[in-house]
């Protein structure tokens, strides 16, 4: 009877702690990582506004779309966003991304780079994951398991998710006549409060040096 | 001794023991910073190739601008600071030695002062006046960054059960935006952007610094052998009137 008294606060900890070790489960953020952004021609999006031939649609990512292009929830920090412009000129149109921002109650929000969003997503400290795994790989062993469940983990945990987030993030690019491209930015969470939100983004034709700006409203 | 404290001391020694194995991807990721602390950070400078030759294409003088960082994400996680140089003055020391040993330009300097924020005609000629050039290059730093993935499964061996790791692929990936400005005319003669991710294995995750180094630096070269080419093949002609 004493030896079941001390298995049960000790299958306590392994449950709570091994719950931190369980987000070593990487296969749902690997498929994530192969879902590619839907593609939509800017102007089939509603709200989508067009300026000299540039067609800029903004969208919020919704719960059910961060699920699905990155696995897990962003919201709780982050304010997402799916952009898509459409180049319906003959010119090649450079996209200045990281020089966008956000209006939002009269304040301006730069996105955010993305290696702060996922730290902030990655939720379990550095002890927290170690000591799940130790506890994990010491229960392991001690109900007959081996050790390659969790060796195999060892250093890859957020690599899926890293490279998923950069290869959709929206970055500074050029595109082709006739051509869409489509990239998520994150901003501040307090960004999404207002209730007229509107997106700045300048653009510049491959012809001249002149930059533009379009001023797209959130739906 | 009691079996309770026996099975005490049997858990403690496996938590022990357990804990001498790496663990979490965070302590792997202090591991690839601490080698960087360690070994000594390596440069992203190189020696430009002489080959391709490339004939003069523009008989001007050309001024480099800082290279403007425009990246979505540190070179590595939350680091940034893994080479001898701060990145965007490395790729701009590169793209200054790149085009200077290309013989493209009559003559290559760097300049400090940025392009001003309204680029007309006019701005662009006081610009001129004040550095004595004919033309800039603008370009805008898109991707420095390191990436990692596994690449296969853990397997066992054959005979002795053995765990064999899978090799981790190191992905460096270098891309870079540019533009060629005629300021006199205030015309853009040239722009494109170009990209390349080098690549190499590593058995134990993590790739020595001077092996992170040396695949930059190989990169960083692709990258700019393809602006050279580019610039060479590609732009307006100018015609002396």
């Amino acid at each position: 009877m004493k030896n079941i008294g001390l298995f049960k606060p000790l299958i306590a900890v392994w449950a709570v702690v091994t719950s931190f070790a369980a987000q070593a489960d990487i296969s749902d953020e690997i498929k994530a990582l192969n879902v590619p952004i839907p593609y939509r021609d800017a102007t089939m999006m509603e709200g989508a506004v067009a300026l000299r031939s540039a067609v800029v649609a903004v969208e919020y990512a919704d719960r059910k779309m961060q699920k699905r292009m990155f696995s897990r929830r962003i919201d709780k920090d982050f304010y997402p966003v799916l952009i898509r412009v459409t180049n319906d000129s003959d010119q090649r149109l450079l996209v200045k991304a990281p020089e966008t921002y956000l209006i939002s109650q009269n304040d301006k929000f730069e996105p955010e780079q993305i290696h702060r969003v996922f730290n902030g997503l990655i939720k379990t400290g550095k002890t927290g994951r170690a000591l799940g795994s130790i506890v994990t790989l010491g229960i392991s062993n001690l109900v007959g398991g081996n050790n390659a469940v969790m060796v195999q983990y060892d250093g890859d945990i957020n690599e899926p998710l890293v490279q998923n987030m950069y290869n959709k993030s929206l970055k500074f690019s050029i595109v082709e006549s006739g051509d869409t491209v489509s990239g998520f930015l994150f901003f501040e969470k307090k960004a999404g409060k207002g209730k007229k939100i509107e997106l700045s983004l300048p653009l510049q034709y491959l012809n001249s040096v002149e930059t533009f700006v379009v001023e797209v409203p959130l739906i | 001794m009691t079996a309770d404290k026996s099975f005490i001391a049997l858990v403690a020694s496996i938590l022990l023991f357990s804990a001498s194995f790496p663990t979490s991807d965070a302590q792997a990721l202090e591991q690839v910073y601490a080698a960087f602390e360690k070994d000594g950070k390596p440069t992203m400078m190189y020696r430009p190739k002489s080959t391709p030759r490339f004939n003069q294409k523009y008989d001007l003088t050309v001024g480099i601008l800082p290279v403007k960082d425009r990246r979505v994400m540190n070179f590595y996680w939350y680091k940034d600071d893994l080479f001898e140089e701060p990145i965007p003055q490395g790729v701009t020391d590169s793209l200054y030695n790149e085009l200077r040993s290309s013989r493209l330009f009559k003559k290559v300097t760097r300049l400090k002062s940025p392009l001003p924020p309204t680029p007309d005609n006019a701005a662009l000629q006081d610009y001129k006046e004040e550095h004595n050039i004919d033309m800039v290059i603008s370009a805008d730093l898109v991707a420095f960054n390191m990436l990692r993935e596994k690449a296969g499964k853990m397997t066992r061996g054959v005979s002795t059960g053995a765990i064999v790791a899978a090799p981790t692929r190191v992905m460096v990936d270098v891309s870079l935006f540019a533009q060629l400005i005629h300021l006199e005319s205030g015309t853009l003669v040239w722009a494109d952007s170009v990209e390349r991710r080098g690549q190499a294995f590593a058995l134990m995750s993590v790739l020595a610094p001077e092996e992170v180094g040396s695949l930059t630096r190989q990169t960083l070269g692709l990258v700019f052998s393809d602006l050279k080419m580019l610039l060479s093949a590609g732009g307006k002609i100018m015609v002396k009137r």
